[in-house]
């Protein structure tokens, strides 16, 4: 037995959650996105830009760039930097790098940003060169991309599992609800489940309402010393528990679950709570189906009580299960790698007083979750992380 | 040589072959450069069996290449073969809804690419000439 690490934050704790507003379209090149997050990581903590020491970066436009580039091209002198590319699981994974960072002391200030520029027309390319696999075998199949490749995912989960087009749907129409008091989000007109239902067919059961719109924007967090934090007079966000986990069951024929299978019970007992200390959860909502399994995975239900799940909860911040409070990436938008730090950004708010969306009533415990990579038929990488308010 | 050109010459034969490890003799989809379980590059093309299961299947609405866009919505799925893999296939109007029994055949696509086609195991005379509005070489 490997006397293994937890993902817990200890010393290392989050401050000064960051959004840089989505647009659907950006004339501007990723680091512009990255400069707006530096410098309202900056104005919210008092910290001089050469006070940050450490950079985790996630972007998928940044070419030809690395993230090695950004740091010449804002004058970053840095003693850390990483460039994580795991798509949707990039924010919690850049998290669980800064958290081990700061905790070894190879630097003190690590800004996590999450960014992405949008063009009309660069989705397309995105697709299409995505990965070698989905490049020789799923491209060539009607060039779907990953809805597609989601679509074949519902319709297995709900084909096997007896979830309805209405049980997603009440999902997604809490959210838009929740998104309608958050300033950011690009979706600002209530939706009713006839709206969702009505919606026009994209892969079926993928319908227009089942997509988040790309867009461009940024997510941003510090993450620093407990007693540095108290120095700066900001609130911090404690993080529990964590874990990362790629290419997890791969012998699996389809996607019905991922890595949070594997690692849920490890990350409540790390963080000494049980489902029912959370009191709201972000899930990785690319799609509604994969909102239901992180559900499931996560131990919320178990794996086929989704649908059930479902009809009893009410999703929106007030309601019995506050899900995606800012209105998830399914209200707001989906900035490139940016959409895996959303969640994270929002929890950040919700633990730290700086609410721009609605707040959950006396929260003290979030969930926060990642998944990515859908090189193939299925997305590789699953991340999460439990946060608590952080207690003078 | 590219990873794909093994299932392109076997589907120019009429056969289906997929990338099998000659050390361990598991079966690789999609073609890669070494083996999933045993990290051997021994990696043979041979002929498999054509017999699977239609797992999940979608309609594809909105494509971004618009070849396919002029001829939506198009039937696609997931077929798992015995051998332990899953195949991204285009799926022929013939087969019953997922799931399904399938029989899946390499071509030739309008664009040169190899691909799958997933049929109906049983291949009666009305699918045959059905099969011949089939948008590739049939």
């Amino acid at each position: 037995v490997s006397a293994r690490a937890t993902g817990r934050g200890d010393d290392a704790v989050i401050v000064s959650p960051v959004t840089v507003p989505y647009v659907k379209h950006s004339p501007h090149r990723p680091h512009w996105f990255i400069a707006q997050a530096l410098a309202g990581l900056l104005q919210q903590t008092g910290l001089r830009k050469d006070e940050i020491d450490g950079l985790v970066l996630s972007s998928q436009t940044l070419a030809p760039d690395k993230a090695i580039g950004v740091t010449e091209h804002l004058g970053l002198s840095l003693r850390y930097l990483d460039d994580i590319c795991v798509g949707g699981a990039s924010g919690v994974v850049a998290l669980r790098r800064a958290l081990r960072a700061v905790q070894t002391g190879d630097a003190d200030v690590v800004a996590c940003i999450g960014a992405d520029t949008n063009r009309p027309g660069s989705f397309r390319d995105t697709v299409s060169e995505f990965s070698l696999f989905s490049r020789d075998a799923v491209y060539p199949y009607a060039a779907g991309g990953p809805n597609a490749s989601i679509a074949l995912v519902t319709a297995h989960y709900m084909r096997t599992w007896g979830a309805t087009r209405a049980d997603l749907g009440k999902m997604c129409v809490a959210q838009r609800q929740n998104a309608l008091r958050y300033p950011h989000a690009l979706f600002k007109k209530p939706m009713t489940l006839e709206d969702y239902l009505s919606a026009r067919p994209i892969a079926a059961p993928i319908h227009l309402l089942d997509c988040v719109m790309p867009c461009a924007g940024a997510e941003a967090f510090l993450v620093v010393r407990r007693d540095h934090a108290a120095r700066l007079g900001i609130p911090r966000v404690d993080v529990l528990s964590s874990c990362e986990r790629h290419n997890a069951f791969p012998d699996d024929p389809i996607q019905f679950r991922s890595g949070w299978a594997l690692d849920s019970d490890r990350l409540f007992a790390d963080a000494g709570l049980g489902p029912r200390d959370i009191d709201f959860v972000q899930t990785y909502d690319d799609y509604p189906v994969m909102s239901v399994i992180q559900l499931e995975d996560l131990g919320f239900c178990a794996k086929g009580e989704g649908p059930d799940f479902l009809r009893r909860h009410d999703f929106t911040t007030d309601g019995s299960f506050p899900l995606n409070t800012c209105g998830g990436q399914l209200s707001v938008g989906q900035a490139g790698f940016a959409g895996g730090f959303l969640g994270i950004v929002e929890a950040a708010r919700q633990l730290s007083g700086r609410n721009l969306a609605r707040p959950v009533t006396n929260a003290r415990h979030g969930i926060v979750c990642g998944f990515g990579m859908i090189t193939y038929d299925r997305g590789l990488c699953s991340a999460a992380a439990v946060f608590a308010r952080g207690r003078a | 040589m590219n990873a794909n050109d093994g299932l392109a010459s076997a589907a120019r034969r009429g056969c289906f072959e997929l990338q099998q490890c000659a050390r361990c003799g598991a079966v690789q989809y999609p073609a890669r450069e070494a083996c999933r379980r045993c990290l051997s590059d021994d990696l043979a093309w041979r002929t498999q069996s054509p017999d699977g299961e239609l797992i999940a299947e979608t309609l594809v609405h909105r494509s971004n290449d618009d070849w396919y866009n002029e001829r939506a919505p198009w039937r696609i799925g997931l077929v798992r073969l015995p051998a332990g893999v899953t195949l991204v296939a285009h799926v022929h109007a013939a087969c019953a809804a997922s799931p399904a029994l399938v029989r899946v055949e390499a071509r030739i696509d309008h664009a040169g690419r190899p691909v799958i086609v997933a049929f109906p195991r049983q291949r009666d005379r009305d699918a045959a000439a059905d099969c011949v509005d089939w948008a590739f070489d049939c």
